[in-house]
């Protein structure tokens, strides 16, 4: 059991670490894109026409790897009203249910949002610089059963802590 | 109905509220013999929006600031030029505060990078702790009306979404953010002045001219940014990519105060709070339809301009709400959720949309540290490790003073709109 424990730790480890590459790739290459974008339009009056499309699914990218990491820390925003008057116990068990309704939906973005994507494979042949649509889009199935599983995860840890009975 | 009571159950006890939105949506598309898929299609809508650019760009930039050794400097430099004021410091650190809040937003970061360097600081002159609690907490949210702050850039997008008779232009709401801004400062500085005017220190010349040339790569920054978009020279978007570019180059290439190897964290710190906000925008993307298809604001419309006659005591209301809200809620979904509501009631009510922008901001920027429940006031209590109720009292001076400025600011549209053309 502790094996397995020990090595899941290591694979949860490494796929953090790889969102966090992931992350800063994408958001390095937004600045570069954005400032090269500046430099040809004053430079030489012209511009990179899939300049703009590329940027704003970079963000896209970036802003959905940082919400999965934001679900992997529990920093998604809410509403804090219990939350700091509560005790630890009764917040606990409170977060098995939040977190539970926010992986069943999340589950269910996920499961549309890889419809809509197929749906883009087979009959959509937009393009942005040669490259097809649904490869920009991949990425909301992607992260929403990658959150999906995380609220899940969360779901078993507020369990685990409610049985100990010592707070995290 | 028993299926909406669970999910505002579920909302008030803290799901994290995008799934709530996307519920809404999903419920919504649901009922109408929509396809469930129609929620991606809507959510990816995000992706169409050149604006939105900004948001990773500016919080990249303020993150690696916050990380860096700046917040000192910006202190050290303040602190040089305005010290001899009577009441100097306590000006300074509201000034410094409001500068560095508008680069990093609201989120708490203000408190714990500059109450490092101001609580220490503002005791050694001579403050009593109580006025140093309440003037950081309050600080953690002031600035949120100047250039580049995210929230308002937001406002813009949200209210472009609109399709109002005359657009909101995002230039025009940093324009009309700075008087109002500004009033806050010098009201807070009046009275802290007023209070207190412990150590008279005078910084020499040579002083002065260290704190300028240390601060030296980071001056241009805020005159490029502000100057750059007040001036209308850049857009918003490319003046976030600029300023990234800079700040990497500066903090992690040129002083090095920033490792390479912190960089992916810090990067995913700030890209957790942007992910954060741009699942709401998505979220909103497709729960705002749902609720323009269930008649929500007509509703809405029709029940607020038929029970609320005047325009002044909309405006009172419309404050007293948004307090509140601003109180249990980020300032960043506070905004996508109640401007579609709000602003074509406020229209009908005369309240240039400007204007209207400008009155969210300051009321949900107190909100942040509103007794009891303000999200900076837990902040502080958590950083400092004092009891939640002594940062209550500590603000309630500040609250009010605030308060006053957002009566000022709310009914006097001159203050905002006085800048436009």
């Amino acid at each position: 059991m502790s094996k397995l424990q020990g090595r899941l730790d290591k694979l949860r480890q490494w796929v953090w670490r790889l969102e966090d590459v992931l992350i800063l790739l994408l958001l390095l290459g937004m600045i570069g894109l954005a400032c090269l974008q500046i430099f040809i339009r004053n430079a030489f009056d012209a511009g990179l026409l899939w300049a703009d499309p590329v940027l704003r699914v970079l963000m896209l990218w970036s802003a959905l790897l940082g919400a999965m990491a934001a679900s992997r820390h529990d920093k998604h925003m809410s509403i804090h009203i219990f939350a700091n008057w509560l005790g630890p116990r009764p917040l606990h068990i409170i977060k098995i249910f939040t977190a539970l309704f926010a992986a069943l939906i999340c589950g269910i973005a996920a499961f549309y949002a890889g419809w809509f994507v197929m749906d883009e494979y087979q009959y959509s042949t937009a393009d942005i610089a040669g490259i097809r649509g649904w490869w920009f889009e991949l990425i909301m199935p992607l992260a929403f059963s990658s959150m999906a599983l995380r609220f899940a995860l969360q779901i078993l840890r507020e369990i685990r802590t409610l049985l100990k009975g010592s707070p995290p | 109905m028993i299926l909406w009571i669970v999910l505002i159950l579920l909302l008030l006890a803290g799901a994290p509220l995008f799934t709530i939105m996307l519920a809404c949506a999903m419920l919504g598309f649901y009922q109408n013999d929509i396809h469930l898929s129609a929620v991606a299609i809507e959510f990816y809508r995000v992706a169409d929006m050149q604006v939105l650019i900004a948001i990773p760009l500016f919080t990249i930039s303020g993150y690696i600031l916050g990380y860096s050794r700046s917040p000192q400097r910006l202190v050290e430099l303040t602190e040089a030029l305005l010290g001899w004021v009577p009441g100097g410091l306590a000006i300074v650190s509201l000034i410094a505060c409001a500068l560095f809040t508008a680069f990093t937003g609201a989120s708490g970061v203000t408190i714990v990078a500059m109450g490092a360097l101001l609580f220490p600081a503002l005791k050694h002159a001579g403050y009593p702790e109580r006025f140093n609690l309440g003037l950081i907490t309050t600080s953690g949210s002031l600035g949120l009306l100047f250039v580049p702050s995210l929230p308002i850039i937001l406002y813009g997008v949200v209210a472009q979404q609109m399709s109002l008779p005359e657009p909101v232009q995002i230039d025009d709401m940093f324009l009309a953010g700075l008087l109002p801004g500004l009033l806050m400062i010098v009201l807070l500085s009046i009275w802290s002045a007023l209070q207190y005017r412990p150590v008279f220190t005078e910084a020499s010349g040579k002083t002065v001219w260290a704190t300028i040339k240390a601060a030296a790569w980071e001056i241009p920054l805020p005159v490029v940014v502000l100057g750059g978009i007040y001036g209308g020279w850049i857009a918003v978007s490319e003046a976030a990519a600029i300023t990234a570019l800079y700040v990497l180059i500066v903090e992690v290439g040129i002083r090095r105060e920033i490792a390479l190897k912190d960089l992916p964290r810090i990067v995913r710190e700030s890209m957790m709070m942007v992910g954060g906000i741009m699942v709401i925008i998505g979220a909103s993307m497709a729960s705002t339809n749902y609720m323009i298809d269930a008649e929500i604001p007509s509703r809405l419309f029709e029940f607020v301009t038929s029970h609320v006659h005047t325009r002044w005591t909309f405006l009172l209301l419309l404050n007293v709400f948004l307090l509140l809200l601003g109180m249990i809620l980020d300032i960043f979904p506070a905004i996508v959720l109640m401007v579609p509501l709000l602003l074509p009631v406020g229209l009908a009510y005369g309240v240039h949309p400007v204007h209207l922008g400008i009155i969210f901001l300051a009321n949900l920027q107190i909100g942040y540290f509103m007794p009891p429940a303000g999200i900076n006031l837990f902040i502080s209590s958590y950083y400092f490790d004092k009891p939640i109720l002594e940062i209550c009292r500590a603000c309630i001076p500040f609250f009010f003073i605030l308060l006053l400025s957002v009566l000022i600011i709310t009914y006097v549209p001159w203050l905002s709109l006085a800048l436009l053309n």
